[in-house]
């Protein structure tokens, strides 16, 4: 393990800035020198490098790294979760169709198609209108636009190990559906998720931006960086790096977490995902 | 292949009819209706009811749906609730200018993301594939928001060398025809107009490509890896066969199997992308439209519009597989 | 009004579609010397000089009596039409338009109205009595053949009030009323209220609205949704051809693209500026800002049977609460005005006294809580998602927190957020504002006030309250005196009852929508601009 990471600094770097930002998520209230929500009791919109506020501060005068530090637990839960959660409905819907096959097939992938052909951020916004905003709508939201890649994925793969020898072998020794699905199949898919699991979570948290952005997410006053973009753009003039601040937070997560799927892709020797 | 080219095309209507039925049920469980936005001005609860049944949203839902599917059937898209205007034709306005930026992004993202793939597996595991593959992964990273906004700021305000918003300067006199401005342009011989529409397309194109150009760049030097060790690659090179051409006649064209294949795929990711774009860049395309007519519950607007897209991505993906047949002989043989 | 003069005005021509490296930032001069290189070639206008004027939206309908957006049904309605009456903003005096002077009788209940000899529409023909008994025939029947679907214009011309009108001769016209009312010439000023060609609606009938035929100083040359709206300067507008040729609404909806467009010179002027960025342009050198009257009113709306606000003890600590000052700061950047209640200063009722009504004293609010026992109390609090309105919230839900009470802010898109707030059971708080298409008070206070209003039945819920039947006497007599001295007393003391005894709304600000133009751009009203009526008969490039 060392010596894999001693021989790729970059995905060195990128597990420690997923570290880095996890505990920044969890120690915020320890590491942030100010209140996120209340004004630091200074000036507004001070630049940054301002003496005590490393980062400036805002418009309604609170310190922007204490905001950043804070604004670390949303893209971190809403990253993960929905991760978590298209991957667990989408293992199953994929297992399902490419176990059993036939009719059941045929419905579940057909359904999936029809959720891929809306372009997956307007699917968002719709479901977050629908749901009202606010993190779990969120989750839900980025969760069901990546269903379908998974069940696509999982599909494929659960097929082609369905029609292996030690899976007609289970077959016929009388093994039920289930019990093959579980035992069987599930583990030879287990490793293209990982990787496809960990490109999405830089996917899912590219979302969550967007839908910030978009004034669907995370509601102020709470911190979250893709609405502190948001808030930024706005005084892009007045303080520009209100607005390039959380984004290159942003950019530096999403980052990693590519870079973290690519070593995973190399480790676990998986196929690019076609 | 000629029958699951059959089969998939008898499944188009069956896609589509999932997708705005989807469409229909989700936009009536949102909050709210056109016919409130409709009365905020006036505040009448009596004009508002009878705003609400003059748009008929006071029918039972199955109703609506039976009268909307109906309407589907005969091609008839209905009437914004908002603007009073046939859908049809608030699509005419605004499918070609997403086009336009879909396409001209595909092609900075596959010009950008070919090019570099090439590059990066050329000098496979040196400093220049290193950097390459660094620099597309940052890219893809980035939000596709902060970005346009970036360039906005760089180029438009801080530069000044390219506008920052619309499809055309509020000064030129466009009257559309087939509404694809570099064959109208063509049309009616006024090759200024192609200009113009380079210089507005270029910014919000640059913000879809350069964080979609990652993607190409890593399935194709990953294509070119796996096809350069491939048998019939080092048969042809023990042949005497120049390296140039056994690179053109066999690993290019393998290797362009794959590149076309994630084209379709990241062809839904490039209406995302231009969906966000469109907004930025205040881009007069069917992504904002969409996404107003959601915010103001303009149902016909929402539901023709996702018909179109969603038929857009489809026939791409078929277009994809048929020209995945095309490259590939043994393909089309089976 | 005061804006920045500056006597270096730069060529209307030149001054075209982005002239390049706007020193915007004050660090910009660092850019690329090579910008100068790449200058695109300017846009030379077709014919003669064209203006390009920001807006959020156009979808292309300029149907006057449906609600298509502020773009197409009050900033381009403004320059496509007139109506029988007519009035600026710099006073809130009615002046005569399409009507060159009207009568009405002693019981305020019949106007009669001449109409002005030798005015054309767009299309040529003759304005005469018969195009404006046209004009609202279709508003007020509902089987006129002409009748759009979905409009609700007749609450604006009063509502059931409007008892009948009637074509005297060619040039005469007339309303009648069943009872009086002193708002009623100011209802004509509305951008709904303009005169439409009889000769157009016999053509297109209800969908005359993408072929929009009046009598205003511009006429419609094309529109493209979502994109622009072209006008051109009409040649016999009765108050002599604008100066401008062609006038182009251009769509900007994002606020920063509306900023970089005016910084980088591609939008000559907009009232759909972010208030973050003001004196930044003003800076600039480049941009003339404008500070115009305030005509609209920001409140907090409180739902008057919901909860803990059923009590007036706490609307009133709510109210109390409220940092005027940090709102107008923080929301504002300090383009807005200290509110007293519900009229604005250049409005009828306005009393200076009334300031004390939203000024914030904490320690009475937490006293009056407590005494409430609502101290803790949970309230959710509504706003839209866009512009000014989330850093509104953020402002307000600390002063609420600082009280003592928790409050769950939801910021929604537009759709969800009137969804919510016209239904009572769902909101507790909420921001709003109502600006002022017509001056006259009673457009503030009608719609929001009178039972059968949708504000008033769902959004502050307020009609069961005891105080209600005295509160719509209140404002019918206000609205029935002919005086005005005594009329504007009556507001005023109507404001006081509002503030007293009824407070379902706690004032937040007075504000204008900011007008910015290029340096340059001349005879701009924006005391008008301010509440979104665009009046561009006199704007010119110096």
């Amino acid at each position: 393990m060392i010596s894999h990471l001693a021989a790729r600094p970059v995905v060195a770097v990128s597990w420690t800035v997923v570290a880095l930002v996890l505990l920044a998520a969890v120690f915020a209230p320890v590491l942030a020198p100010f209140h996120p929500i209340e004004p630091a009791g200074s000036d507004r919109l001070l630049p940054p490098g301002a003496p005590g506020h490393l980062l400036g501060t805002d418009q309604f005068g609170r310190d922007v790294l204490s905001r950043i530090f804070w604004g670390a637990r949303p893209v971190i839960i809403i990253s993960l979760a929905a991760v978590v959660l298209a991957v667990g409905i989408g293992f199953a819907v994929g297992l399902v169709a490419g176990y059993l096959g036939g009719w059941v097939d045929m419905v579940l992938m057909r359904l999936m198609d029809v959720v891929l052909a809306f372009p997956l951020i307007l699917l968002a916004i719709v479901i977050v209108a629908a749901l009202g905003p606010g993190m779990v709508n969120v989750i839900i939201a980025i969760a069901v636009s990546q269903i379908p890649i998974f069940a696509r994925l999982v599909r494929a793969l659960a097929a082609r190990e369905a029609r292996k020898d030690y899976v007609l072998a289970a077959q016929a020794g009388g093994f039920r559906s289930l019990r093959i699905m579980a035992r069987e199949i599930a583990p030879n898919v287990v490793g293209p998720v990982i990787v496809q699991a960990s490109s999405t979570v830089a996917v899912a948290a590219l979302f969550s931006a967007a839908l910030s952005y978009l004034g669907l997410g995370i509601q102020p006053p709470t911190p979250d960086w893709g609405y502190m973009v948001k808030e930024g753009q706005e005084l892009l003039f007045l303080s520009p790096s209100a607005a390039l601040v959380p984004g290159i937070f942003i950019a530096v997560f999403v980052t990693a977490w590519n870079f973290i799927g690519d070593d995973l892709r190399d480790v676990l020797a998986v196929e690019e995902v076609r | 292949m000629g029958r699951t080219l059959t089969t998939r095309l008898l499944m188009l209507p069956l896609l589509l009819w999932g997708v705005v039925t989807l469409v229909f049920i989700l936009l009536r469980v949102l909050p709210g209706d056109a016919a409130t936005l409709l009365t905020v001005q006036v505040q009448s609860q009596t004009v508002r009811d009878q705003i609400v049944a003059e748009l008929g949203l006071d029918r039972p839902l199955i109703e609506q749906y039976a009268l909307f599917l109906g309407d589907m059937l005969r091609f008839d898209m209905g009437v914004s609730y908002i603007s009073g205007r046939p859908v049809t034709e608030l699509l005419w306005r605004s499918v070609p200018v997403t086009v336009e930026l879909a396409v001209m992004s595909a092609l900075i993202m596959g010009v950008l993301g070919v090019s570099t793939g090439m590059l990066a597996a050329a000098f496979r595991g040196r400093w220049p594939d290193l950097l390459i593959r660094s620099v597309a992964t940052i890219l893809f990273s980035v939000p596709w928001f902060w970005l346009g906004i970036l360039l906005i700021v760089i180029f438009s305000v801080h530069l000044g060398w390219l506008p920052s918003f619309g499809r055309l300067p509020p000064q030129v006199d466009y009257q559309p025809i087939t509404n694809f401005v570099v064959i109208d342009a063509i049309l009616t011989g006024r090759p200024g107009l192609i200009g113009h529409w380079l210089a507005h397309i270029l910014l919000p194109a640059l913000t879809v490509g350069l964080t979609t150009a990652g993607f190409v760049t890593r399935i194709t030097r990953t294509a070119f890896l796996e096809t350069m060790v491939e048998d019939y690659v080092r048969t042809a090179r023990m042949k005497g066969m120049g390296s140039w051409r056994v690179f053109w006649m066999h690993v290019f064209r393998n290797a362009a199997l794959a590149i076309v294949t994630i084209f379709g795929l990241m062809f839904g990711a490039m209406l995302g992308g231009s969906v966000i774009a469109e907004v930025v860049f205040s881009y007069p395309g069917v992504g904002r439209q969409m996404i107003d007519a959601i915010f103001q519950r303009d149902y016909p607007v929402v539901q023709g519009g996702a018909l179109v897209v969603a038929g857009l991505y489809i026939l791409v993906n078929l277009a994809t597989d048929l020209s995945y047949a095309l490259i590939d002989p043994r393909l089309r043989a089976s | 009004m005061t804006g920045t003069k500056n006597s270096q005005t730069p060529d209307p021509k030149v001054a075209g579609w982005y002239p390049t490296r706007r020193q915007v930032l004050a660090g910009a001069g660092a850019a690329v010397g090579a910008a100068a290189v790449a200058r695109p070639r300017l846009v030379r206008a077709q014919d003669g000089t064209t203006l390009v004027f920001g807006v959020n939206s156009i979808v292309g309908n300029f149907e006057p009596t449906k609600w298509n957006g502020f773009g197409d049904s009050v900033i381009t309605m403004d320059s496509l039409g007139r109506g029988l009456t007519h009035v600026d903003f710099r006073s809130v005096e009615v002046q005569p338009a399409v009507a060159e002077s009207w009568e009405v009788s002693d019981d305020g209940r019949v106007y009669t109205f001449t109409i002005r000899s030798g005015m054309t529409f767009h299309d040529g023909t003759a304005v005469t009595a018969n195009d404006v008994f046209r004009t609202f025939n279709r508003i007020i029947d509902p089987e006129d053949p002409s009748r759009p679907e979905a409009i609700g214009a007749i609450d604006n011309l009063g509502g059931d009030n409007v008892d009948g009108i009637e074509l005297v001769d060619d040039m005469t016209f007339r309303f009648s009323l069943k009872e009086r009312d002193e708002a009623f010439l100011a209802r004509l000023t509305r951008p709904d209220m303009i005169i439409i060609s009889a000769a157009a609606l016999d053509e297109f009938g209800a969908d005359v609205g993408p072929n929009l035929i009046s009598c205003g100083p511009y006429r419609l040359a094309s529109a493209t949704p979502g994109e622009r709206a072209v006008l051109e300067a009409f040649d016999d507008y009765y108050e002599g051809r604008p100066a401008i040729d062609r006038l182009v609404m251009q769509v900007l909806p994002d606020p920063l693209a509306m900023t970089s467009a005016l910084a980088s010179g591609a939008v000559h002027a907009s009232n759909f500026v972010p208030h973050s960025n003001l004196d930044q342009l003003e800076a600039s050198g480049r941009l003339q800002v404008f500070k115009p009257q305030a005509y609209i009113s920001l409140f907090l709306t409180m739902n008057a049977v919901s909860g803990p606000l059923q009590d007036i003890r706490v609307r009133k600590a709510i109210n109390l609460a409220l940092d005027r000052d940090a709102i107008i700061q923080e929301a504002f950047f300090g383009h807005g005005y200290q509110p007293a209640y519900m009229s604005t200063e250049a409005q009828m009722g306005y009393d200076p006294a009334h300031v004390a009504y939203s000024t914030q004293d904490m320690d009475q609010a937490r006293a009056l809580l407590r005494e409430a026992g609502a101290e803790g109390a949970t309230l959710r609090m509504h706003s839209q998602n866009q512009l000014f309105w989330p850093k509104l919230g953020q402002v307000v839900q600390r002063n609420l927190t600082e009280l003592g009470l928790t409050i769950e802010p939801q910021y929604v898109e537009s759709g969800s957020f009137f969804g919510i707030m016209f239904d009572k059971e769902q909101h507790d708080l909420g921001l709003w504002q109502r600006s002022a298409f017509m001056p006259d008070m009673d457009g503030k206070f009608s719609p929001l006030f009178f039972t059968g209003t949708l504000s008033a039945e769902d959004t502050t819920a307020h009609v069961g309250l005891d105080t209600q039947p005295e509160l719509e006497r209140r404002i019918l007599e206000a609205l029935r005196e002919g005086d005005p001295e005594a009329r504007h007393a009556l507001y005023v003391d109507l404001n006081r009852f509002l503030a007293e005894e009824v407070m379902v709304h706690g004032m937040l600000a007075n504000i204008y929508t900011p007008v910015a133009a290029q340096v340059g751009v001349e005879g701009l009203n924006p005391d008008g601009m301010g509440t979104y009526r665009t009046f561009l008969e006199d704007v010119r490039f110096a």
